[in-house]
């Protein structure tokens, strides 16, 4: 199931809301909220949640002994065992038909390449599980006595399926103490539909544009600007669709007592590489900073071999195809370069050129992204740098920029951290509105219209993809 | 303080009921069958078993129910709509657009493929023209199985301007070169004296947008040159292309529909004339008819644009002048059963209207008329044909209409056993490169 269907809007979230607000006791609620999340992977997952609940058996037993060893060397032998169950899983899932098709590259060698249907959301929950047993064996955070709190966690459905990657370490508490408020529902509400908003209608939108300039018969004769849209389109449609499903998941969160942590900050108004990583997808950046890069040795220890390491496994968790690895590559050798000639030199350069040269890297790093297939992504440079037949700008191009143009604009200036700061600048005004009998009625009025068009949208589309849906 | 936190409270409270609301109504509601302004059944509750529910097909079934049946679903479609015209205003002049479709429209004759019309035999008591015999077709030997083919979706654009949406063209030369030597491949297959004819006609993009849309990789004239220069010089090719320019002030396409209309078939025929050697009847030789109510076509379902939908075409056509006719249909490759069926049938309206002229795609139509020239002529065509072959009946003496993603015996066949001497093949752009109909045509042509 995803949030952003009718069927979870109207069915599932309205009775999960009643059945959890309705129950004043947190083990209860708790309880509920493990029949929901079950229900709700299993909706598109009916043969694989055995494997998500087996997978978090697994874990929380090897937890369970963990924690009743004394002896490091005891404690290391478990953190391994789990470390090693559910790094296989995913690898298997994953990236077996991946690493067949690479050994099928060397000569002579000719495997079948294994059709694996790969389930849902195991990117997320594998790593989530994981913090919760490398911070345990740190001494971090205490072993889970209950195991259906533990599965609870895996599987909340706020987060389960596109992150963000929650720590364990970061609900510990609330997994057994938190406060329904209505300060937090309220917050949550926004933020869910400011998320749904983000994903159907920019998103969804940002997807159609995509298809029509990129994936088009033709696509090997479309002149320069065609391209240019494309990517834009697709770069708005990776962040709006990324980071709204993280606000919805976030405001689910907050209407069941729970506060997840950031995923996104912004990202698209960095100006430099390196604060691009800590404005997009967080929760990821930090897992593998926190469980890579630092037990790696970080900075102190062989600093360019770890940071190699790091973002080789960032481009391959982002998908099994050689694409991906090229992708991540592509940011560590940007931030190597950065680190060495561009941070120290930093305020001699002025932010607005480098906010221009990190989003044109940025673009140029969605198109690594986007082609799993290497023809399609020569085609695409070819059509940018080349042009042929259609040369920069053809009638095509034309017609589509102008059907379009506005779309951008409002999404560009979407992407921008606008509305937080109109927040800060009118803080007193609002303030007023909503402890006042206008906000009475425009709160809810808001609530309503925005449900209205995103409904609107959601019935008259049948094309609701789901880009980070394959992780 | 306290007004603050009543807000919030009656915040979440509309929140929750809204959602609680349109849920139960949902439920309550019942169930509605047909979605008027798609053409299509909606779902319906599926039947739960444990094999879907085990895929996971079941959820997508459940889900594709709430969808189709969500309360007030179309007036949520056009707020939908409205919100997209309003929020990102298209800044193109007279609301021009470009549409990306995802299917093929070569194949597109009938608006919903489970609601096929009944073939509509012709009643006895008619008063139609007397029925003549033919010969019937004999046994011919068992051709292999041809494999389905997969329909490779193109996802091309359709443009609107104005009140007329058309298909955009992009041609790949292999294809085309490949498309000419099959006609050169076929000719050398069929017993010699055959008379070839190769009719490839544009799309309306060519006819009615301004040049700079259909230049380069996209002028389909270019692109028919090159079929021409493929094929071999004793294959007659049919220009409909000039005539039909000449005549574009005419409404000559429909404009909610990729097909052409009646008159445009007719200047195509007039063209047809000029090669085989035909003086052609003129339009106020022919008896003119008009179908009534209005049509609203397959670039109307592609894209379900309000500017087409308040501006739906009319369907006209001229019937043959000819004596006597006798037509026999058989629409399944198997040849297993046949009817008697008319052309020009003014019964056919509303969405089928296009199929008025000689009904849909089918395995083979044979048209016996009262002529007697001496001449017969085999049509193997795309849906664009079926509104050109009733202007045969003005002179051939036998017309037998093949449609290759239907008929699977051999041409030669049929061509050599029922003494054809004219073959014509005739297709619109998206046919020469449309893969079933090409894989199919292979197949039968040997």
């Amino acid at each position: 199931m995803v949030f952003s269907s009718l069927i979870f809007l109207y069915m599932f979230l309205p009775l999960c809301l009643l059945a959890v607000w309705l129950t004043p006791k947190t083990s209860v609620q708790n309880a509920i909220l493990l029949v929901f999340s079950l229900f709700f992977y299993a909706w598109g997952e009916p043969i694989y949640v055995v494997l998500m609940i087996t997978t978090s058996f697994v874990i929380w037993l090897s937890s369970f002994f963990l924690n009743r060893s004394r002896s490091k060397g005891k404690r290391r032998f478990w953190l391994i065992v789990a470390i090693v169950i559910a790094l296989s899983s995913l690898a298997y899932f994953k990236y077996a038909g991946f690493f067949v098709e690479i050994l099928n590259v060397i000569p002579f060698i000719n495997f079948k390449v294994p059709d694996i249907s790969l389930p849902i959301g195991i990117s997320f929950y594998t790593f989530q599980a994981l913090t919760y047993i490398i911070d345990l064996y740190r001494g971090e955070i205490a072993m889970q006595r209950s195991f259906w709190r533990f599965l609870l966690y895996v599987t909340l459905f706020p987060q389960l399926i596109a992150g963000p990657i929650v720590r364990y370490a970061d609900v510990e508490v609330q997994l057994s103490k938190r406060r329904i408020t209505l300060n937090g529902v309220t917050s949550g509400i926004g933020r869910f539909l400011a998320g749904l908003a983000k994903k159907v209608l920019i998103a969804n939108y940002a997807a159609e544009i995509v298809e029509v300039c990129l994936e088009s018969d033709h696509f090997g004769q479309i002149s320069s600007a065609t391209a240019i849209l494309g990517i834009l389109a697709y770069a708005i449609q990776i962040y709006f669709d990324f980071s709204g499903y993280s606000d919805m998941a976030i405001g689910l969160g907050y209407m069941f007592g729970f506060h997840f942590l950031e995923n996104f900050n912004y990202p698209y108004i960095s100006s430099t590489i390196t604060e691009f990583w800590r404005r997009w997808h967080i929760s990821l950046s930090t897992f593998f900073r926190d469980y890579l890069y630092i037990p790696l040795g970080g900075n102190r220890r062989h600093r360019i071999r770890n940071t190699f390491i790091v973002w080789f496994l960032t481009g391959l968790w982002h998908g099994a195809s050689i694409n991906f690895v090229i992708w991540g590559l592509y940011y560590f050798a940007i931030l190597m370069f950065e680190r060495t000639f561009i941070l120290p030199a930093k305020t001699r350069i002025p932010k607005v050129f480098g906010h221009l040269l990190t989003m044109l890297a940025v673009l140029f790093g969605w198109s690594i992204f986007y082609f799993t297939e290497p023809t399609g992504f020569f085609t695409f440079m070819g059509r940018l740098f080349a042009p042929g037949l259609a040369g920069f700008a053809d009638i095509e191009a034309q017609i589509l920029w102008r059907q379009h143009l506005v779309f951008i604009i409002i999404a560009i200036i979407g992407s921008t951290p606008l509305l937080p700061w109109l927040k800060i600048r009118l803080k007193r005004p609002l303030n007023r509105i909503v402890s006042s009998r206008v906000g009475t009625v425009l709160q809810p009025l808001g609530v309503v219209l925005l449900l209205l068009v995103c409904t609107a949208s959601l019935a008259a589309s049948s094309y609701n993809p789901f880009i980070y849906f394959r992780f | 303080m306290r007004i603050r936190r009543e807000n919030q409270a009656i915040t979440i409270i509309v929140f929750v009921v809204i959602l609680l609301a349109v849920g139960l109504l949902h439920l309550i509601l019942p169930e509605k069958d047909v979605s008027v302004e798609e053409k299509r059944h909606l779902r319906r509750f599926p039947e739960l078993n444990f094999q879907d529910a085990k895929t996971g097909e079941q959820s997508v079934k459940i889900e594709g129910w709430f969808s189709d049946q969500f309360p007030f679903r179309s007036t949520l479609i056009e707020v939908g709509k409205g919100w997209r015209k309003i929020a990102f205003p298209n800044l193109n002049k007279d609301g021009m657009q470009i549409i990306p479709i995802d299917h093929d429209l070569t194949g597109e004759d009938n608006p919903d493929e489970t609601d096929q019309p009944e073939p509509l035999v012709t009643d006895p008591a008619d008063p139609l023209p007397s029925q003549t015999d033919g010969p019937i077709e004999t046994e011919p030997p068992i051709i292999p199985t041809i494999e389905e083919g997969e329909v490779k979706s193109t996802k091309i654009g359709v443009i609107i301007i104005k009140d007329r949406a058309m298909e955009r063209y992009y041609g790949n030369e292999k294809n085309l070169k490949a498309y000419g030597e099959r006609l050169n491949k076929l000719a050398a297959s069929l017993p010699s004296g055959t008379q070839l004819y190769s009719m490839v006609v544009p799309t309306a993009v060519e006819l009615f947008a301004p040049d700079k849309y259909h230049s380069g990789y996209s002028s389909q004239k270019d692109c028919i040159e090159i079929i021409n220069d493929t094929l071999k010089p004793d294959i007659k090719r049919v220009n409909a292309y000039d005539k039909l320019l000449q005549n574009r002030d005419k409404y000559i396409y429909f404009r909610t529909d990729h097909h052409w209309t009646g008159l445009g078939a007719y200047y195509a025929y007039v063209a047809h004339c000029e090669s085989a050697g035909w003086t052609p009847v003129r339009l106020d030789q022919m008896e003119h008819y008009t179908l009534e109510g209005t049509y609203l076509g397959s670039l109307y379902r592609a894209t379900k644009e309000d500017v087409l939908k308040n501006n739906p075409d009319t369907t006209e056509g001229w019937k043959p002048l000819v004596d006597s006719y006798k037509a026999t249909a058989w629409d399944k490759g198997d040849m297993a059963s046949s009817y008697q069926t008319r052309l020009n049938d003014e019964r056919i309206v509303g969405d089928y209207s296009y199929l008025n002229y000689s009904g849909g795609d089918r395995a083979l139509l044979k048209i016996v008329t009262s002529h007697a020239s001496g001449r017969k002529i085999l049509v193997v065509k795309d849906s664009f044909g079926n509104a050109f072959v009733p202007y045969l009946a003005n002179h051939y003496d036998e017309i037998y209409v093949v449609d290759p993603r239907y008929y699977k015996r051999s041409l030669k066949t049929l061509v050599s056993e029922n003494d054809i001497g004219e073959v014509m093949i005739l297709n619109y752009m998206f046919g020469t490169s449309n893969s079933t109909w090409l894989k199919r045509f292979d197949a039968i042509a040997e």
